[in-house]
């Protein structure tokens, strides 16, 4: 006996029916995991952020008190804990900017403001403000800075000095002691480049698909070895798209990573802006 | 009556970010297949826009408003801090293009355009206006507190 049309059509409602509720099921786990890896994130970046602020403020309180006490004449003491107040405070500023870039970044507050910027200074003025931590961990800094290089380049200098205070941070965080960290600043065809390589551990091709999230280190949990909140690579990220430049990685385990950067100059948005301050418009329609 | 002429201030609005203030403010801005939101408020007379790139954040990064479902909230956002009741608000939407450059099986400006009228019909903000689509990329400003913008195709 052949069975009513209408009982078939039915069926195939229901059939169809339950592969979309198995679909939005999936979608609802999906969504699940996601809203749980946030709030683990979440959760994480709060704890570890009160370790990287409170740590180095306990440090230099502890450290400034010691000196108030310092006896007078004792100036080698007195110069021992002003250096290390300053290794703290340093830390401290460096990550504290970083939040601070990234909730301008996230509030859409951050636009660029190119300037002419004279790159070899900018690149020999970071680097002795690391110049504690470098003699610290006894690193060898080669820099090799193009004496091509224009005086006077156009681009964000705020933006780029947070690019590399952050690579440069970086290499020097994760660089063995001992080892060496080479610096190289060239003019290729009109734009700026700096590889800056170092020879820690190095990133696996799985890590680095995820290190430019933001709160991700590759080492966390109470026993992390290294500082940071997590944010570096993510504000990296966004400064150099917003400066129009280009970041390349070439790293794997165990080999030392590399870091490209390329920064054009900003020139031609520096005209784009320019133009918004006439007032005439010459619209074509109004809406 | 006659107004003085007064100098109105202006401000360039960079893609992924937004501006919104009380301060009368003609916003200029350039759009190729990106979407600027321009929302306003009559009881107010005051307007925000923002210039978001992408229709979705990836979950990656930062959540910035170079992202559509970021923009959108966040402007709204902003203007309910300036005092706006967001029941009342309005807006007018532009740009979308589909540029050259795009593969076409993105279609960002299609997608950054949907964004855009799906989330501002489901917080009920009527649009009042819009140009969207097309191949041109349109240059406009956007006079904040007279909800008026001048278009230009480029």
């Amino acid at each position: 006996m052949e069975r009513p049309i209408e009982l078939i059509e039915l069926e195939n409602q229901l059939q169809k029916k339950t592969e979309m509720e198995q679909v939005l099921l999936k979608e609802i786990e999906r969504l699940s995991t996601k809203v749980l890896h946030a709030e683990q994130q979440r959760s994480h970046f709060l704890s570890n952020i009160l370790n990287e602020i409170n740590n180095p403020l306990t440090s230099i309180l502890g450290l400034s008190k010691s000196i108030m006490h310092a006896a007078y004449d004792n100036a080698e003491l007195v110069h021992k804990q002003a250096n290390l107040v300053f290794e703290e405070a340093f830390d401290l500023d460096y990550q504290m900017r970083n939040i601070f870039a990234a909730a301008k970044i996230e509030a859409g507050l951050l636009s660029p403001k190119p300037g002419k910027v004279n790159l070899n200074k900018l690149v020999i003025n970071l680097l002795n403000d690391f110049q504690f931590k470098v003699s610290k961990k006894k690193l060898n800094l080669q820099v090799e800075l193009d004496p091509e290089t224009p005086q006077f380049y156009c681009t964000d200098a705020a933006l780029l000095f947070g690019i590399l205070i952050n690579l440069i941070g970086n290499a020097i965080e994760f660089s063995p002691i001992g080892s060496t960290i080479s610096i190289k600043g060239q003019m290729l065809e009109n734009e700026f480049y700096i590889t800056i390589k170092d020879d820690g551990n190095g990133i696996s091709d799985e890590d680095q698909l995820t290190i430019f999230e933001r709160f991700r280190q590759l080492d966390f949990g109470p026993n992390k070895l290294h500082r940071g909140n997590g944010l570096g690579l993510s504000v990296v990220k966004e400064y150099v798209d917003v400066i129009g430049g280009s970041l390349r990685l070439e790293s794997s385990k165990g080999r030392g990573s590399t870091f490209y950067l390329a920064i054009p100059s900003m020139e031609h948005q520096k005209e784009q802006t320019a133009e918004s301050k006439e007032v005439i418009f010459g619209e074509e329609e109004l809406f | 009556m006659e107004q003085p002429e007064v100098a109105l201030s202006t401000h360039f609005l960079f893609p992924s970010t937004l501006f919104a203030v009380a301060k009368p403010t003609i916003v200029q801005t350039v759009l190729g297949s990106c979407i600027a939101v321009c929302l306003f408020d009559a009881r107010l007379q005051i307007g925000g826009i923002n210039h978001y790139m992408l229709p979705y954040w990836n979950d990656q990064g930062l959540a910035t408003p170079k992202y559509g479902n970021i923009a959108i909230p966040k402007l709204i956002d902003k203007m309910i801090s300036l005092g706006s009741d967001p029941s009342q608000l309005v807006a007018k939407v532009f740009g979308g293009a589909h540029q050259l450059s795009d593969s076409n099986v993105y279609e960002i400006g299609k997608r950054n355009t949907e964004v855009a009228f799906d989330f501002l019909a489901e917080r009920k903000i009527k649009i009042l206006k819009s140009d969207t689509g097309g191949s041109r990329g349109r240059n406009i400003k956007f006079v904040t507190h007279e909800n008026l913008v001048m278009l230009k195709y480029v």
